[in-house]
């Protein structure tokens, strides 16, 4: 297949292909689960679900990670446990990881 | 759809709530839109064509590897496979999002969703623990993170140049730091250790061995199943 994204008429064609790609996705999971019935090992799926996911995200980046990210790590929770507010947290962390990354000259 | 079973499922209270809790992730979610348009603008793109990307498939990560193999004849492929790579995990953030949304007309979820992105979702789970179903709240974090991401979108690829490297204000870290205080938020207790762990251990070897953003999937399906199937402490 030979579409050039340096057109016009290439850009659009991969953008909209690259857009309907994204929106199956954001509806896959919803259309295949109206077909279940929320049993009670489905609910404790459901609940047990964003954690495993937190994990999954922050698993890979804690272990690519160095002083600066463990410093973010720190930050995010401290502040979290401090004011209860997710954006603060969050807020702190990157500027944990900001101020390590000009410390360390990385 | 009759009035009484709509009631509390889409508010504009609940838009404004979520629209403002969008508006205070601005910070990363302009400076994530930024690097996009940035390294965009690197390769080519115009201002205009950033954006209606930015607008239509609005998904930063995935974006951000398409640009990686962008150019050559065989870009149509290598950017869909890198939506789908990357979006893999949204499969997942529906499926929970599904019996959350029961009760709304199939037509207001379907195009909700074309605004799903992670923290609009997280927030959606932090707003289902407390027994809350207002599916407004949802969709104004996600009008919120789309003119962010635009706007961001915009501003790199039309100025980004300047900026240098983006990795020194810790822009990268924003989203991690975000769902890092989420599960804060989320613990309750030694029920959760079982698919915190498992759903990390899994994604390290998913993240080794496959690539892409296939490690939330993989590690999320796993941690979830565990801990389904752990048995509890507590009656849930």
């Amino acid at each position: 297949m030979s579409i050039d994204p340096n057109t016009t008429a290439g850009f659009a064609l991969i953008v909209a292909a690259m857009a309907v790609a994204a929106y199956l996705t954001r509806i896959a999971g919803f259309f295949l689960m109206s077909f279940v019935s929320v049993t009670p090992r489905v609910e404790a799926w459901l609940k047990a679900l964003p954690l495993a996911i937190m994990g999954s995200i922050l698993a890979p980046i804690a272990l690519h990670g160095g002083p600066a990210e463990y410093a973010g790590f720190a930050a995010t929770v401290a502040v979290f446990l401090w004011r209860r507010n997710d954006i603060l947290a969050a807020v702190a962390g990157m500027a944990a990881v900001a101020a390590m990354r000009a410390a360390l000259g990385g | 759809m009759p009035a009484d079973r709509m009631r509390g499922i889409f508010t504009r209270d609940g838009f404004r709530r979520g629209f403002m809790e969008g508006m205070a992730l601005l910070p990363g979610m302009i400076g994530f839109g930024v690097v996009f348009g940035v390294l965009a603008g690197s390769v080519g793109f115009t201002v205009l064509g950033a954006s209606a990307m930015s607008v239509f498939v609005f998904a930063g990560t995935a974006q951000l590897l398409a640009l990686h193999s962008w150019g050559g004849s065989g870009t149509l492929l290598a950017a869909v496979v890198a939506v789908v790579a990357m979006n893999s995990r949204y499969i997942l953030f529906g499926a929970a999002l599904q019996p959350w949304m029961r009760g709304a007309p199939p037509l207001l979820s379907y195009a909700s969703l074309f605004l799903l992105v992670d923290p609009n979702w997280a927030v959606a789970m932090r707003e289902r623990d407390m027994g809350r179903r207002d599916i407004a709240v949802f969709v104004g974090m996600g009008v919120a993170s789309m003119i962010c991401w635009l706007l961001g979108t915009i501003a790199g690829s039309a100025f980004g140049q300047l900026l240098g490297d983006t990795r020194r204000f810790g822009l990268d870290f924003f989203l991690p730091a975000f769902f890092l205080s989420l599960a804060c938020d989320f613990w309750k207790g030694r029920d959760d250790v079982m698919p915190f762990v498992a759903g990390g251990l899994v994604a390290v070897m998913f993240d080794r061995y496959v690539g892409g953003s296939w490690h939330v999937l993989g590690g999320g399906v796993a941690g979830s199943l565990a801990g389904a199937f752990w048995p509890r402490r507590r009656a849930a």
